[in-house]
């Protein structure tokens, strides 16, 4: 078997590997994306009283600090016993997480995302709507687009200062502690947000708008471009299966609809989960049990979220995922690059959820943290902007944690970015093991679209760029290309 | 599914609004973009300097106690430091902002975050001369200053940290502002410990760099 080696990926958050393994005829028999760094944030919890995670673990990432913080919080409300919140803190939280989403969608689509779309084709039918490398970034979008990107830059600002009104700091915050929140949100505060509100509603639309006519203008390449069917899974509101970003019961469903889990709250996810290790990285292969790992595996994120929920409970995203769904017939899409459409819809729905919370006093309440009967294990689930994150502790008499297991948005999108990948190649390098510019680019527009995080999914912190080979059916190596941190290096 | 060719989001320069897809080639501009932006408090460009202010969301206020020192008037300055100060010596810019906010220097306007990004571009682009000041693990002792130019690549492939040079370029094209852009690079010594507090070697470092630049902030040097 034959393996091609593509290192570093470019525009996604960490440092990948991949290699891509050829059959005796030649043909691409698998992808596999390595996760190289080594994974060791559990162990660091370890003997930390409970109290701190929530902050500790905001160390996970720099770019969603916040996720982490509430799905720690989450987790220790259950070993104080207050996880009936008091509608401030719950409301301040819930605040926090949209802010959040806004400033990571906004960041990802801008910063990331924006020069795939934005820039049209470069001719090649194997990356047909693959920007041209001298625009393969997000100064070209300004160049081109200004009132864009100072739009992207205005949002993620935003979002940022969501987060500082209600954690106490744009990165690593202290707003949600365990029962509770340990403040509220000042008048001063909600009314310099409220302010920009609606502006930023109708730049996400505008975002909607870019993300929507690039799907519907390249939908012939973008229906085969590292397309693949998949279960979906995500968090939904108990009551109505509606889009729930903070906190919910999870729902799967397959590549047609059919639901394959419902209604399971949050503290039983492993009686739905369990996760495969392969030697060959330090991510795990979360799958769901009833499947298999040969076939329970399934996405999560953005496009996840808008497959398996009913619908989205704020009017102006609810008309767009009416429009998304039109374009499958209200079947769920598996189409890897309806990722940045779904995103956008998402961060417009944020947009929304912020603008009326704005509006609610119970932001001001003064009553903020709640306990009951003390317990020893306890799981947070939260939907990051990348997708469902999963937080589960134990907790000694001591106030000492004794067992950390988290499940980042990443690791459940692990399978699918190398099924993405695996399909791109097997397009692209058409028996002959070389890797080109086209196959590179498209892996990495694959990939990116799912937004990956590899500094979370490793626990590992750092600038980590992509490193490609390709591997005959021997185990020799046939090609490799690395490509640096510098977008015009070699 | 519309007929419009991939290749019409090639737009100009100046065909800013991608989500009209029967743009005029000189279309209104949106009531809302072009103009000042909505959010942070700071004034727009070419309006009387922010003295002694800081946009609210970025910087404390400084401190009351502390001697005013005349600046030029007609420079809006910011200092812009970042890096995590519980990593031992990345500390170096928030130290190095404390320090300069401590002065109440006029005119001057201080920020510090962990790690530079795109929104940063919104505060640069409302100052004249930015100052980006940070650990440098790879410098000459004890500090070095630089001019600094818009980056004509973008050297990044993650949006966790953009450099300074992506972020004066992002205020040039965006805000169509130039300012003139330095970097301090004190250097650091020890980035790999969890601990608050920097090495002695970099306190040391610390010190000659605020005694070359706050001449410069206040007024009583040009900048190079």
């Amino acid at each position: 078997m034959k393996k091609i080696t593509i290192d570093p990926l470019t525009r996604v958050e960490g440092h990948g590997k991949v290699t891509i393994h050829l059959d005796d005829a030649g043909d691409v028999k698998e992808a596999r994306l390595h996760i190289i760094e080594f994974r060791g944030f559990e162990r660091f919890i370890l003997g930390r009283p409970f109290w701190e995670v929530p902050v500790i673990v905001q160390r996970l990432c720099g770019i969603c600090p916040v996720s982490h913080h509430l799905a720690a919080a989450k987790a220790m409300d259950r070993i104080v016993g207050g996880e009936q919140l008091t509608p401030t803190a719950e409301k301040m939280r819930r605040l926090m997480h949209y802010g959040q989403i806004f400033q990571s969608h906004a960041l990802h689509f801008f910063h990331l995302s924006s020069p795939d779309l934005l820039f049209g084709t470069d001719g090649s039918a194997a990356s047909a709507f693959a920007a041209p490398r001298e625009q393969r970034h997000v100064l070209a979008v300004a160049k081109s687009f200004p009132e864009l990107g100072r739009q992207g830059i205005l949002m993620r600002k935003f979002g940022q200062e969501v987060i500082q009104a209600t954690a106490g700091k744009k990165i690593h915050g202290t707003g949600a502690i365990p029962g509770g929140v340990n403040r509220n949100l000042s008048v001063e505060a909600r009314d310099h947000l409220r302010k920009d509100a609606d502006q930023m509603i109708r730049w996400s639309k505008k975002a909607v708008a870019v993300a929507r006519d690039f799907t519907m203008d390249h939908l012939l390449e973008i229906a085969t471009f590292g397309a693949f069917d998949s279960n979906h899974l995500s968090l939904v509101r108990p009551r109505d299966g509606a889009l729930e970003l903070y906190d919910g019961v999870l729902r799967a469903i397959d590549k047609d609809g059919k639901t394959l889990v419902d209604g399971l709250e949050d503290q039983r996810y492993l009686e739905a989960l369990s996760e495969e290790v392969r030697p060959w990285t330090y991510m795990k292969f979360p799958f769901l049990k009833t499947l298999g790992p040969q076939h329970g595996w399934y996405r999560v994120g953005p496009l996840a979220r808008l497959n398996t929920c009913r619908f989205v409970p704020s009017p102006e995203a609810e008309a767009a995922r009416i429009e998304f769904q039109a374009v499958t017939h209200q079947k769920p899409n598996n189409v890897t690059m309806a990722y940045h459409w779904a995103r956008m819809i998402e961060l417009l729905h944020a947009g929304e959820v912020i603008r009326d919370l704005l509006d609610d006093a119970d932001l001001q309440g003064e009553d903020l943290v709640t306990q009951g009967p003390r317990r020893e294990e306890a799981v947070g689930i939260i939907e990051a902007p990348r997708g469902t994150l999963i937080h589960h502790y134990r907790v000694d008499r001591n106030d000492q944690v004794t067992m950390c297991n988290l499940i980042v948005s990443t690791t459940h999108n692990n399978e699918p970015m190398n099924q993405a990948i695996m399909r791109v190649a097997q397009d692209t390098l058409a028996k002959k093991p070389e890797i080109t510019e086209g196959l590179l680019n498209g892996i990495e527009v694959a990939v990116r679209a799912y937004d990956p995080c590899l500094s979370c999914a490793t626990h590992a912190m750092g600038k980590m760029p992509l490193q490609v080979q390709v591997v005959d059916a021997h185990g020799a190596v046939a090609a490799e290309r690395i490509r640096s941190h510098e977008l015009d290096a070699p | 599914m519309s007929s419009t060719h991939p290749d019409d989001h090639r737009a100009s320069r100046h065909d800013t609004d991608p989500t009209d897809r029967n743009a005029d080639p000189k279309p209104e501009a949106d009531p809302a973009i072009g103009t000042a932006p909505a959010i942070g408090t700071a004034p727009a460009i070419g309006t009387a300097p922010a003295i002694g202010t800081a946009p609210a969301m970025d910087t404390a206020p400084a401190m009351d106690t502390a001697p005013a020192i005349d600046a030029a008037p007609t420079k809006r300055v910011l200092v812009l430091g970042f890096g995590n100060p519980g990593r031992a010596d990345d500390g170096l810019g928030p130290r190095f902002v404390e320090r300069v906010e401590a002065l109440g220097l006029r005119g001057v306007t201080t920020s510090v975050d962990y790690q530079l990004n795109i929104e940063h571009a919104d505060l640069v682009a409302q100052h004249d001369i930015v100052l980006f000041v940070d650990a440098a693990t790879d410098a000459e002792e004890p500090f070095y200053l630089r001019t600094l130019a818009p980056a004509s690549s973008a050297p990044t492939v993650s949006s966790h940290h953009v450099p300074p040079a992506v972020i004066v370029s992002l205020a040039r094209d965006c805000y169509d502002a130039r300012p003139r852009a330095f970097v301090v690079g004190i250097r650091a010594h020890d980035l790999d410990r969890f601990h608050e507090g920097l090495t002695e070697e970099a306190e040391f470092n610390l010190e000659r760099a605020l005694a070359h630049v706050i001449p410069l902030l206040a007024g009583e040097r040009d900048f190079p």
